[in-house]
């Protein structure tokens, strides 16, 4: 079944950058799919026209065959959760509260349910003893899983990662990375952006490799790093490998 | 043949730092005798402060006249600082032309807003009922100042003083503080037409002198009325004053909205929050936690710009002073009335001012916690 579908997707932004290129593009429930490619190709911001961060400007966006321009904004916000590079945990809140605002605001739980899901869910990305604390008293590290976890409260069908480890210290960044392979090996669907080619090559069932607002290539991981088929992939993983 | 490895290096003890502390011999000469050119500015303030404080001294305290016998006592040879003006004429500077019978409704709804502000000194009162705390207050001190239900009823026009200050700041930071995040949030409206509006308001208000708004509140809200429809001159003033005061919070709001990082509100609108919850409980919180001393700033300025209502008329605590001195007997003793005046004022806003820097330091300590 497709989770995901882009369908002649374009966006330009107000300064007449075209930022997004008639993409294609489907992703089938339970995959896991990497978008790569370098700095300015257009994949964060592809990946956050899925829950309508960024509005696009033609062509269509399904979930699950609905088109997001059809949904209203909360539901489609339950069904795609978001994982940013800088965790944006609300600082002024502790980490239990974190994760039940959402919970208690959007999906309607009661106090009581809304904690003892999130304590279920602190204990599985194991940080339920930092419940009580602030997320300036946590790592990095400790902070982007709080960050997921905060992001499972409501279940959402569709997880996006917009480079979850960039804005970590290096020690830090295989807690959130076995964290997230945890999680596609659980069978959810997710869209990452990141630059981790081990995750990439281990974890993910698709490669998309992004160069100047369009998909280059998409291929399973060893098709891709293996043999890419154009000199743009190349010279991209020539430079990073 | 391998290389050595050295399994451990040689960790270094910690160690207690150096002392620090001086005596109080010390700290004094590097206070006042630092460098010589400091050495000599700070002897000739010493003697320009012995050739004065004696005379100071003499005059204020040992040849006062303290007790409000008679003016003439003030005018015997010799005779120094006249504080009789002050005890005889407190009551009328502190409540103005409000009937000496009731002057303790005044003084009960002046105990009460200072108690308010007490209470909202504390960053753990700053909840959105604080401004149903502060509705309900000011409910109270209008019943005491104006009387009915049991009480001798009064108007405003009977107001004056101390009281009537302290009204006219309580309400308009009750009634300007709200305003200003309607302001504040309006301005980043996606609504064309209301962003204006904010906007030009904001613009309106913060673009002329707060004594031209008030002027402007007492000449042209009489005009919008119409016929037969009068408008309170207390009133009148107090729109002045929220609007002149909405208008600057919301440039300060404004600036705690735009310092928060773009970050927080893309993951509360990535949750799914919409707009107000968003705000209520994720941007408000943090913005205005960012902006807490500049508006206690602003609150302070707030206290010192009620003087101003002198001028439309209306008997404030510096208006009542100057009418208390037009009794011909006292007016010559006017310096000692306004030196209590002028002390009055300092205790209120040196008060504020050093609340305003504990609370920065408060916020300080707990921001450090909480990022």
């Amino acid at each position: 079944m497709t989770a995901v579908e882009f369908t002649d997707v374009n966006k330009w932004y107000d300064n007449g950058l075209h930022a997004l290129r008639d993409i294609n593009l489907s992703v089938n429930t339970g995959e896991t799919v990497v978008i790569c490619g370098p700095s300015g190709s257009g994949k964060s911001t592809l990946i956050r026209t899925v829950n309508a961060l960024e509005p696009i400007d033609t062509g269509q966006i399904a979930i699950a065959g609905t088109p997001v321009q059809m949904m209203d904004r909360r539901s489609l916000r339950r069904r795609v959760g978001m994982v940013f590079q800088s965790f944006n945990l609300f600082t002024h809140f502790k980490v239990l509260d974190n994760l039940t605002l959402a919970a208690e605001h959007v999906a309607g739980l009661d106090q009581a349910a809304a904690e003892a899901r999130a304590m279920q869910l602190l204990d599985r990305v194991g940080l339920a003893d930092q419940a009580q604390k602030y997320p300036g008293q946590l790592s990095g590290g400790q902070q982007q899983r709080v960050a997921i976890a905060r992001t499972l409260m409501l279940d959402p069908d569709v997880l996006l990662f917009d480079e979850p480890t960039s804005a970590l210290d290096p020690e830090m960044i295989a807690e959130v990375l076995s964290l997230m392979e945890d999680l596609a090996r659980e069978g959810r669907t997710m869209l990452c952006v990141t630059h981790e080619m081990g995750f990439a090559r281990n974890v993910a069932d698709q490669i998309v490799f992004m160069a100047h607002g369009s998909v280059i290539e998409k291929a399973p991981p060893a098709a891709f790093f293996d043999n890419p088929q154009t000199m743009l992939a190349q010279a991209f993983l020539s430079k990073i490998i | 043949m391998s290389k050595a490895i050295h399994w451990c290096g040689t960790v270094v003890p910690p160690r207690a730092a150096p002392r620090r502390d001086a005596t109080v011999w010390t700290r004094l000469r590097n206070a006042l005798f630092r460098t010589p050119m400091q050495g000599a500015i700070t002897l000739v303030l010493a003697l320009l402060l012995a050739g004065f404080a004696p005379g100071l001294v003499e005059w204020a305290l040992i040849d006062a006249v303290w007790l409000p016998s008679d003016p003439a006592a003030c005018t015997e040879p010799g005779a120094g600082a006249c504080w009789a003006v002050v005890s005889e004429k407190y009551r009328v500077m502190l409540f103005g032309a409000f009937p000496y019978s009731e002057h303790w409704r005044a003084l009960l709804a002046m105990l009460l807003i200072v108690a308010g502000f007490v209470y909202s000194a504390f960053p753990r009162h700053w909840r959105a009922r604080l401004a149903a705390i502060w509705l309900g207050l000011l409910a109270l001190v209008l019943w005491l100042m104006l009387g009915g239900f049991g009480l001798r009823p009064l108007s405003t026009s009977d107001w004056g003083g101390l009281p009537l200050t302290l009204i006219l700041f309580a309400g308009t930071v009750t009634f300007g503080m709200p305003l200003s995040l309607f302001l504040a949030l309006g301005r980043e409206s996606q609504l064309p037409a209301f962003r204006w509006i904010c906007i030009g308001m904001i613009e309106l208000f913060r673009g002329l002198p707060l004594l031209v708004v008030l002027f402007l509140a007492s000449l042209l809200i009489p005009l919008f009325l119409g016929d037969g429809m009068t408008i309170d001159k207390f009133v009148r003033a107090l729109v002045g004053m929220v609007l002149f005061f909405g208008a600057y919070a919301s440039e300060i709001i404004r600036g705690g909205l735009q310092a928060l990082p773009r970050g927080q509100y893309e993951s509360a609108r990535a949750l799914g929050l919409t707009y107000w919850p968003m705000m209520i409980t994720v941007i408000l919180p943090q913005a205005l936690r960012i902006v807490v001393p500049a508006l206690v700033n602003d609150i302070i300025r707030a206290f010192k710009n009620t003087s101003f209502v002198a001028v439309i008329g209306l008997f404030d605590f510096l208006g009542a002073t100057k009418a208390a001195l037009e009794d011909p007997l006292w007016v010559r003793y006017s310096l000692e009335a306004y030196l209590f005046l002028i002390a009055v004022y300092f205790a209120f806003c040196w008060t504020m001012s050093r609340y305003a820097s504990w609370v920065e330091r408060r916020l300080d300590i707990s921001k450090r916690r909480g990022e």
